[in-house]
């Protein structure tokens, strides 16, 4: 098991540092100059020799390998640069930001697995009855309506119409818990159907998967009550693929944030990489992107180690390979 | 009794005195006395400003190196500069009480205020004058001011409170060319995006980069506008759309760049009013490349200038919020400087077709309309109208919309090669006239008009202090501008801003931007 550990754990460094190289190509080849972004929209008549100048202070007018190494070189040293327009140290931008995005993943993981796994167990007990088919079409429709449709739909509902919730902003939860939990409420809940939608499916399906295995059967036979049977032994064993979706999706979270925060207009980590990216603010968005790809790989590493915990057969083929 | 003899004697030499320096003040030049348009007059600091900004949000504090119009607003707010705008486009005393000039116009003296101090409570002297005019015309640093000064040969502290600066060519309108060099404190060159420390009437308290900002009273404040909010907050909206609502809820106190389509909505509001500046000098402006074809050649341009039916566009696109620029000028038609006897260059299609051709630019030909996806759906509307009336004479017009990053790589800076484009984009010009006039000179305008006979009238324009003679010039650098089309001006107009009828005291200045140094709750 200590070795697969180890070797899981080099196999995520490796992965992150060949993220990092793409990021900082890929960044490279989008059109666009975040010198003259900075300057174009305010300065005219500008002096060649500032743009020059402003190249040679952002360090642009190194080779790439040399600014790449100069900000691998910066991380590990826990200096990720500079904003290229603020001047804020990007650690800076990333904290002042950082919890009202903690704040909505949160949430929104929470509330996304409250609806996905009760209503996943319900179904697999009510099975091919009407309430299977209603989380049927919610499947289908959490999983095809984009983000940004849901988050506009709720709005005009629950703020417009009804002006029950706040449609925009963040309130700090250490400052206004009950005022912070009301502003989240409605980014979290378009999260959440995003979440729950496919960990539904993958359950669902999952579960029908283990319903019928002879175990179950057996079960079953002894004269189990079937809402017993479904939570004891149904319900554990067909977790294994949905972690796997819950990982996914915990990793990909930072990404998902973007669009949801842009619509409540909350002044997350989304917000800063979506404006990070129209100004070409590269220090920042290398940094943003980098964050999004470690969380992946992370929450990657946690979810294969713990299904070495959670199925005992994984543990024993692990120890007669090794 | 006795007393009563010394205190008469005291107010009759204190009374002596104030007139003698009244009339030391007179006689030291020509400089206007007069303060800001509309000094504030609240009784006490009294509640929270909410400032609404759509889009994007303040990125950096730096004053002289500024990368988004929104950071306008705060540079009477926190960084005066030695004169400020006023509503009509003049400019008048500030950090500088008084100046005058060498009579060959090429030296001038400026006298600051005695009482000026940055809000850390260090006194503003002339080393920090002379320190931000020289940083200014470093080279080396990115400022919007620097075009108008670079002309600075040398800059120096008299004693503690006057500075001179010595000029290269004579100019009349010093004190206009230092109105976008403002103050900041260079103590610490790299906290100038960070921190924020000016002269101004409020200070800096927090600062979220492109997200929000705080201001709060400088308790060290001691001129004509004193603070009347105990808060300004800037705050980013997502969206010009979602601005306009939190405005009309009552969220928002004043909101700046209204879309055009909300105008309607707001003017019916009975709560709310629209800040009308007095005077206007930004211009909708469409760029060509004069050194490539086929706008190389001015026939082209003036085909493409009659081509243009700049009336039904402002109409349309601006609905009432601009005014068509029908002679092709920088200036406005309500410009103090503006040239009456220009020709307009009247919609003519057959006429833009005939000079096309004499230009050597045959039907079928097509050309493309740069523009930004993310910002200013006017200038599309614009060019769909270009695009109709070009395909009835046999031309066409590829819109093409990217973000504002690829939009300006392509034109920006000045230099760049960029055949057949049309390039939209906005210019928000100094009322001044010769400093309006200015975007035409070589080197500035990306459309690259290298006029050697424009640059020359500008610079005479400059030297000529008789203000009916310098028109003459002012004249002249327009029927040049208007005939060679190096830039289409389309149309005149301002940002719109709105404000809630409880605010007064708020004004918006020629070139679009929010003035709330002198504004206050009414009755507080």
């Amino acid at each position: 098991m200590r070795r697969y550990v180890v070797r899981r754990l080099l196999t995520s460094v490796g992965l992150l540092v060949l993220s990092s190289i793409l990021i900082f190509c890929l960044l490279r080849v989008i059109p666009g100059d975040p010198t003259i972004t900075k300057l174009g929209g305010s300065i005219e008549g500008v002096d060649p020799r500032a743009l020059q100048a402003i190249r040679h202070d952002l360090g642009l007018d190194r080779s790439l390998p040399d600014q790449y190494i100069r900000w691998v070189g910066g991380i590990v040293r826990g200096d990720f640069g500079q904003s290229y327009y603020s001047q804020f140290p990007v650690t800076t931008l990333i904290t002042q930001r950082i919890a009202a995005t903690i704040e909505l993943a949160v949430f929104a993981i929470v509330l996304g697995l409250l609806i996905a796994v009760p209503t996943a167990t319900i179904s697999a007990i009510w099975r091919n009855r009407w309430f299977d088919a209603v989380v049927s079409g919610f499947t289908a429709v959490g999983m095809a309506t984009p983000a940004f449709v849901t988050g506009i739909l709720l709005i005009v509902v629950f703020a417009v119409k009804l002006g029950w919730l706040p449609s925009q902003g963040y309130v700090s939860i250490t400052q206004h818990p009950f005022e912070s939990l009301k502003s989240a409420l409605l980014p979290a809940t378009t999260l959440a159907i995003a979440i729950a939608a496919p960990i539904l499916r993958v359950l669902r399906a999952s579960l029908a998967d283990v319903a019928s295995a002879p175990y179950i059967r057996t079960a079953a036979g002894k004269g189990l009550l079937r809402r017993a049977v479904v939570v004891r032994h149904v319900l554990p064993n067909a977790a294994i693929p949905a972690l796997t979706m819950v990982g996914v999706i915990v990793g990909s979270l930072l990404g998902g944030t973007v669009i949801v925060e842009y619509v409540f207009a909350r002044p997350g980590l989304g917000t800063l990489m979506v404006d990070s990216v129209f100004k070409r603010d590269y220090a920042v968005l290398q940094a943003l992107v980098l964050l999004a790809a470690a969380v992946f790989i992370l929450s990657s590493l946690v979810v294969d180690l713990l299904y070495g915990v959670l199925d005992p057969r994984l543990r024993v083929r692990g120890q007669e390979s090794s | 009794m006795h007393g009563f003899k010394g205190r008469s004697r005291a107010l009759v030499l204190a009374s002596l005195g104030a007139i003698a320096m009244a009339l030391v003040l007179a006689a030291a030049g020509p400089a206007s006395t007069k303060r800001s348009a509309a000094n504030a007059t609240c009784k006490k600091q009294y509640g929270t400003l909410s400032y609404g900004i759509a889009g994007n949000g303040i990125p950096a504090l730096d004053p002289n190196s500024i990368s988004s119009a929104a950071q306008w607003v705060l540079q009477p707010l926190v960084f005066p500069g030695l004169v400020e705008l006023q509503a009509d486009g003049s400019v008048a005393p500030s950090l500088a009480t008084k100046w005058k000039h060498s009579d060959d116009l090429k030296t001038w003296w400026f006298w600051l205020r005695h009482d000026a101090k940055y809000s850390d409570g260090r006194a503003f002297t002339s080393a920090d004058a002379v320190q931000n005019i020289l940083r200014v015309l470093d080279p080396k640093i990115p400022s919007q001011a620097r075009a108008n000064v670079k002309d600075f040969r040398s800059v120096r502290a008299i004693n503690k409170y006057e500075i001179r600066i010595k000029l290269g060519s004579p100019s009349a309108i010093v004190p206009d060319q230092l109105l976008l060099v403002r103050m900041s404190d260079l103590t610490d060159p790299t906290k100038l995006n960070t921190v924020g420390n000016g002269t101004g009437p409020y200070k800096v308290s927090n600062f979220v980069p492109d997200q929000s900002l705080t201001l709060v009273p400088n308790p060290y404040y001691s001129g004509p506008t004193p603070p009347c909010f105990k808060r300004v907050a800037v705050i980013r909206e997502p969206d010009p759309t979602a601005m306009t609502t939190d405005f009309t809820s009552g969220k928002l106190g004043v909101v700046w760049q209204v879309p055009i389509a909300n105008v309607p909505k707001l003017e019916s509001d009975g709560h709310a009013f629209i800040v009308a500046p007095k005077a206007v000098s930004s211009v909708q402006a469409w760029e060509l490349d004069t050194k490539s074809p086929p706008f190389d050649n001015p026939l082209a341009r003036q085909a493409l200038s009659y081509a243009v039916d700049r009336a039904t566009m402002v109409k349309v696109a601006y609905q009432g919020q601009a005014r068509p620029s029908l002679t092709n000028d920088l200036l406005s038609t309500a410009s103090a400087g503006y040239d009456k006897a220009l020709k307009p260059y009247t919609f003519n299609l057959q006429k833009a077709k005939q000079l096309f051709q004499q230009a050597g630019v045959k039907p079928g030909t097509t050309f493309t309309f740069w523009a930004q996806a993310d910002k200013n759906p006017e200038r599309i509307t614009m060019a769909e109208i270009l695009q109709q009336d070009l395909a009835k004479i046999g031309y066409k017009l590829n819109i093409v919309q990217n973000d504002t990053s690829t939009w300006l790589q392509k034109f920006y800076p000045a230099g760049k090669s960029y055949p057949g484009l049309i390039v939209a984009n906005g210019l928000s010009l100094q009322p001044n006239p010769a400093l309006g006039l200015s975007f035409g000179i070589s080197g500035k305008c990306e459309c690259n008009w290298n006029n050697k006979q424009y640059d020359a009238l500008y610079l005479k324009a400059l030297g000529t202090p008789d203000p009916v003679k310098r028109q003459v010039v002012y004249n002249q650098m327009q029927q040049l501008f208007s005939q060679q089309v190096p830039v289409l001006t389309i149309g005149h107009l301002t940002n719109v801003m709105a404000a809630q009828k409880g605010i007064v005291g708020i004004w918006e200045d020629p070139r679009g931007n929010a003035h709330l140094e002198n504004a206050h709750f009414a009755g507080h």
